[in-house]
């Protein structure tokens, strides 16, 4: 029997989501023994959401179109490009990517 | 009159509603809340009204002339390094507070309001709105009891799934990992052990022709069919993007009637409907996402949700 231990947010209560954006601890741990693990996540598996950083480094924010364009071409938004990469990278509100982050190159 | 834009900065769909306001003539005031407190500056003042201004170094947007906010999944507030863990998160409460509070006190538009869209995100309430508003919805338990699951799985001939209640996303082992629904198989059932350590949800499992993922803008519906071409993509399409067909196709009126009802019980301007759709044609809602991506679907089917959003926001 595992000892237990109190989380850190607020039962039930809806609060912290109402205008969130606190950035919640993000938890980098390794997975715990498979007896001591919430049922579902026993089908959790890997997914590779891509590298944020990667992508910032070809892309920029233009503060006076107020989109993002290319680095090496700041007269082409990106959305002008045809490509569908990523709708939102990073984190959102710090709860992590969200589960309908997706990707499709060269659609659109 | 502005629309607000609360946005990440690398943000696609943002982009495109931006550019299609813009191109309206419209006036974007688009910000992150990362920006907060460093490059984004609130001055708001209160004598029977909320006047002031939010502003950047590039432009800023008076507070009585904001007509709608779009709360598109903007990021957390960032602070300055040097202040402690408690200090930060002080710091954050406080603007939650107070520039979270200030923009909700707003006589705008939400799209959606943050309140609105925190308390829609709790499966079980959606089942029972579903419901109540008209719409078919699956068997479902929620429970920490395996035997609880049984008998569920008894009820349905075995055939059960599980799915997470709330964001389905886990960080560990050094990347990050995703629970989709996932069918049982009798091995799984004859090994429940990890329900009793938390709450759990299952349902019956839908046999279908085919999935729906129906975005409402305002009273304007667009649904789009996902064919899922794996395995993995038939049970939950979210686990295989690359491999599924989409097209458009038309709700039957009483599932629009029921989904409009849904939102204005939730008080919210903008869903993203999941449902399956039997064989025998009936629509059985799963879940609904208020904050869900519409892009790919956009680019999928063509059908035009950035104009009915950006309808939606500048609408006087």
């Amino acid at each position: 029997m595992p000892a237990y231990q109190h989380a850190s947010i607020n039962p039930f209560s809806p609060l912290p989501d109402r205008f969130a954006l606190i950035q919640n601890q993000v938890i980098r741990d390794e997975a715990g023994p498979s007896d001591h693990r919430p049922f579902v996540l026993r089908f959790a598996v890997p997914r590779d959401l891509g590298d944020p950083a990667e992508v910032l480094r070809e892309y920029q924010y233009d503060a006076d179109l107020q989109i993002a364009v290319r680095v090496d071409d700041p007269e082409t938004p990106i959305i002008a490009m045809g490509r569908w990469e990523r709708t939102t990278i990073g984190t959102k509100d710090g709860r992590g990517p969200g589960q309908e982050d997706w990707k499709m190159d060269d659609k659109g | 009159m502005t629309v607000v834009v609360l946005a990440e900065e690398f943000d696609l769909t943002a982009d495109r509603v931006v550019r299609e306001l813009v191109g309206r003539g419209v006036e974007v005031f688009r910000a992150d809340t990362s920006w907060f407190p460093e490059e984004l500056v609130l001055d708001a003042s209160y004598d029977d009204t909320w006047t002031g201004t939010l502003r950047t170094t590039h432009r800023s947007v008076r507070l009585e002339d904001v007509r709608s906010v779009w709360y598109r999944s903007p990021s957390a507030f960032t602070f300055p390094a040097e202040l402690s863990g408690p200090e930060r998160a002080f710091a954050a409460r406080e603007a939650k507070f107070g520039l979270g509070g200030v923009l909700m006190a707003l006589p705008a538009l939400w799209v959606n309001h943050p309140g609105r869209e925190a308390d829609a995100s709790y499966k079980p309430a959606q089942l029972s709105s579903a419901r109540e508003c008209g719409l078919l919805v699956p068997a479902t338990v929620v429970t920490n009891d395996p035997k609880v699951v049984l008998e569920l799985a008894d009820q349905a001939n075995g055939n059960i799934v599980v799915k997470t209640l709330g964001p389905n996303v886990l960080a560990e082992d050094g990347t990050t990992k995703i629970a989709y629904t996932h069918r049982l198989s009798p091995a799984d059932l004859a090994d429940l052990t990890g329900v009793e350590l938390t709450a759990h949800q299952f349902q019956e499992w839908i046999e279908k022709d085919f999935d729906v993922r129906a975005t409402v803008v305002g009273d304007k519906v667009f649904a789009a069919a996902i064919d899922g071409m794996s395995e993995a993509g038939y049970v939950d399409w979210r686990a295989d993007f690359a491999g599924q067909r989409l097209r458009s196709l038309d709700v039957p009126p009483p599932v629009v009637r029921a989904m409009l009802r849904y939102l204005a019980r939730f008080g919210l301007r903008y869903g993203a409907f999941d449902f399956a759709v039997r064989p025998d044609g009936e629509w059985v809602f799963l879940e609904c996402n208020p904050g869900g991506q519409y892009g790919w679907i956009e680019a999928g089917t063509g059908l035009p949700i950035t104009s009915a959003m950006a309808d939606l926001l500048a609408r006087e």
